[in-house]
Order: C-alpha cells, then sequence, then structure tokens
C-alpha cells in the first residue's frame, strides 16, 4: 500500500483513539535488520514537534528490542508533548520494546500482540569470542549469569563463602571480569529502568505491583524467547493492558501488514536478485518512524557486484550508507 | 474422464521445529543491524564499535518433497 493509504488507517486509528498516533517499525527483515537505536531519537523529535501539544499520543510499535537505553529516553521525549502516552501493539513488541510500553499509560495489544522479558544480553570487548567465528564476539545474557550463580549455591550445594567464591572464580575464568562488571551493571540498570518507567504513568502503581511486573519481567519468564500474550501480560505480570474493540483491532492488524508488505519483512534480502550484468546498486528500506504529518525511513544503500573468483557466481555486497531519511 | 494422481505416495512430510540457523550481524550505535558477512567501505562514519554478533532466528518448518516419478501420472480417457 501506498502512504496515502496508510495515512488513512492512522487517521482512523487516531479518530478511534482520540489521540495523535507515531508509528515506529524496526524491521526484521533478515540481513537488514534494524532495532531500537538512539540515532532515532531526533527522527521523533521531527514527528512531535509537528504534533505540538497533545492530550494523547499513541506509539504503533513493531520491534524486535535494541538498545536499553533509547526507550527511556523516547518515553521521556514523547512525554514533553503530552500528559498520556500509550502504546498500540498489533504483533513483536520484544524486549526493549517491551521496556518501552513499561512507560506507557496503556498497552493495547491485538490478539497477535506479544512482549517479551526485558533481560539484556550485553556485548563489548571483553566478551568470549564466538569459535564458529573468532571475528565475533558472543553476548551474554545477564540473567545467565545469575542463574548460574543461583544454580551453584542452590542446586550444587555451594554454601561456604569459600566455595561461592570458588563458582563465581570459575565464572571469572571463562568470561572476562570486566565484562562480568558490564553484566553487573545492566543488571542494576534494566531492573532501575524499568521501575521508573513504571512510576511514569499518569495514574501511580503501587509499589507491590511495580516489584511484581519487574521480576516477572527479567527473572521469572526463564527464557529471552518467551513470547508474552496479551492475557499473559494482563492477568499474570499484571500489565496496563487494554483490549482493541472490534473497530480498531483490524485497523491495527491492517497497518502493521502494510509495513510488513512494504519492506518485505517475511522474505530474506537477497543481494543476488539485485544484480543486474556486473553491478547494480540498491536501496532497501528497512525501518519506518511516520505519522501523518511524515515519513522517515531507515535506509541501507550500496551496490552488488558479481565476483567469479574463488568460486563462479558469488556475489558481493556493500553497504555505502546506511541511515535516517525524511521521505516528506 | 478420469485424473489420477499418486504424486501423495511419492511426498514425504518432514517437519521439523525451531531449526536455528545462526547469523553473524554487525552491531553500531545506529539503528542498522546488517547481515556482517556485507562489505562495510564506510564503516567509520557508522561512530560505532562495529561489534560482530552471532544471532539466533528460529525457523519452523522444513517441507520435503520427493520428486515424482512420471508413470505415478495417468490419464485415463
Amino acid at each position: 500500500m501506498a502512504r496515502q493509504q496508510r495515512i488513512d488507517l492512522i487517521r482512523q486509528i487516531s479518530e478511534l483513539r482520540g489521540s495523535s498516533v507515531l508509528c515506529y517499525i524496526t524491521g526484521d527483515r533478515e540481513n537488514v535488520n534494524t532495532r531500537i537505536a538512539p540515532d532515532v531519537t531526533q527522527v521523533f523529535y521531527r514527528h512531535l514537534e509537528m504534533f505540538g501539544e497533545c492530550r494523547q499520543i499513541d506509539l504503533f510499535l513493531y520491534t524486535r528490542g535494541g538498545d536499553v537505553l533509547t526507550p527511556w529516553r523516547l518515553v521521556h521525549l514523547i512525554r514533553e508533548y503530552t500528559p498520556r502516552f500509550n502504546v498500540l501493539v498489533p504483533f513483536r513488541c520484544y524486549s526493549a520494546g517491551t521496556l518501552l510500553c513499561l512507560g506507557a499509560d496503556e498497552i493495547v495489544m491485538g490478539k497477535m500482540g506479544e512482549l517479551g522479558p526485558i533481560d539484556p544480553s550485553v556485548v563489548n570487548a571483553f566478551n568470549p569470542q564466538d569459535p564458529n567465528n573468532p571475528s565475533a564476539r558472543i553476548p551474554v545474557n545477564i540473567e545467565d549469569v545469575y542463574s548460574y550463580l543461583a544454580l551453584a549455591g542452590e542446586k550444587a550445594g555451594v554454601c561456604s563463602t569459600d566455595q561461592q567464591v570458588k563458582a563465581f572464580t570459575l565464572l571469572a575464568e571463562r568470561i572476562h571480569p570486566l565484562a562480568l562488571g558490564n553484566v553487573h551493571r545492566n543488571y542494576l540498570l534494566i531492573r532501575s529502568l524499568a521501575k521508573k518507567l513504571l512510576a511514569m504513568h499518569q495514574q501511580p502503581l503501587r509499589e507491590g505491583r511495580i516489584e511484581h511486573i519487574v521480576d516477572n519481567l527479567t527473572e521469572k519468564l526463564y527464557a529471552h524467547n518467551h513470547m508474552i500474550s496479551r492475557r499473559e501480560a494482563a492477568d499474570e505480570i499484571t500489565l496496563a493492558v487494554l483490549l482493541p474493540d472490534s473497530r480498531l483491532e483490524p485497523l491495527m492488524w491492517a497497518l502493521y501488514q502494510d509495513y510488513a508488505e512494504e519492506m518485505s519483512l517475511a522474505e530474506p534480502f537477497n543481494p543476488a536478485e539485485q544484480l543486474r550484468g556486473a553491478r547494480s546498486d540498491f536501496e532497501v528500506v528497512s525501518g519506518f518512524v511516520e505519522s501523518i504529518y511524515g515519513v522517515d525511513a531507515f535506509i541501507f544503500s550500496g551496490f552488488v557486484e558479481r565476483r567469479d573468483f574463488p568460486e563462479a557466481g558469488q556475489v558481493n555486497v556493500s553497504i555505502l550508507k546506511q541511515g535516517w531519511r525524511s521521505l516528506s | 474422464m478420469e485424473e489420477h494422481h499418486d504424486h501423495g505416495k511419492n511426498t514425504k512430510v518432514f517437519f521439523s521445529n525451531r531449526t536455528n540457523e545462526t547469523k553473524y550481524y554487525l552491531l553500531t550505535e545506529g539503528s542498522g543491524y546488517p547481515l556482517a558477512e556485507f562489505s562495510f567501505p564506510n564503516l567509520s562514519t557508522y561512530r560505532g564499535s562495529g561489534m560482530v554478533v552471532p544471532e539466533n532466528r528460529p525457523k519452523t518448518a522444513i517441507l520435503f518433497q520427493a520428486p515424482m516419478r512420471p508413470s505415478s501420472l495417468r490419464k485415463v480417457d
């Protein structure tokens, strides 16, 4: 669908909700993903300035996650323009996307809506090397580290201080101490961020409920790819979930499907298909920030060229540029 | 006039859920998260660590179909 059809859907959602709607899609098309990251903050600012002061802002969000700190910044920025902020979740809204939802007064989840745990993995130059690819670093999941220590303490009968030190030393021999330090900082950070975001609601949550939500989203789901349905989000985790009515739900899904088709999310980006002759330039859109006032796209641009050495039929893909671009 | 298609007998379907494929992606400070196998001649302009990380995305079914033998198609006039 073209932008005009999306504008119609956004306008219908906006009228039903009595809100200003901002769409943020980080595409997960294989080979050309995008993720939540700080460079989108300025893009949000451009749209919010066009909104001006609002009674209510709805963020229509699809993401597999990203940077841990960006949700905090985005929620603060959005709340500069409105006292009431909500997130519309048509499908995936994992990890940093779920963290962003914690800063919302309401999370409107369709039947296909999915949240995810907010247990981050951290990676820096001190992380272990991937034995299958030495140029790669293996992200360390913070809950895995604390689960190991809990396992050593609870199950392996490691009770004395000496034994606990030994268990920790064993870990530090496998993972660089500075990587472990990074893990601990992020362990504290994610809990702090989650609590502060939940405390931003227009209707404050009671203390016990905040703790319950944070505990469930950080350590009590036990798998980072646990997909949280709207029922679980509402009933078990006690998030402020709202179910869209029969008019809103199909609009949300239609808007998501439009973005999914526009970015070909279901098909891997296959550079060889782009090749015409010995070399071809390409541009591929992998993310959107869109409102009725304008649209920004995250675009990878580069070229693909045929390389018949060392094997015939190989292609080489070069990404020359990647970034947000205002299209209107 | 009947047509008989026996291709069902020659089809084997094998479902393997959650067949994971590990790919390596380039993590920068920006929103882009592309395949690390691509070349990045201007990487220094991305202000990022350029860290390569593995990513596992679960895949779902694999459909295996044995090739049909020509004699399995029969047309009766």
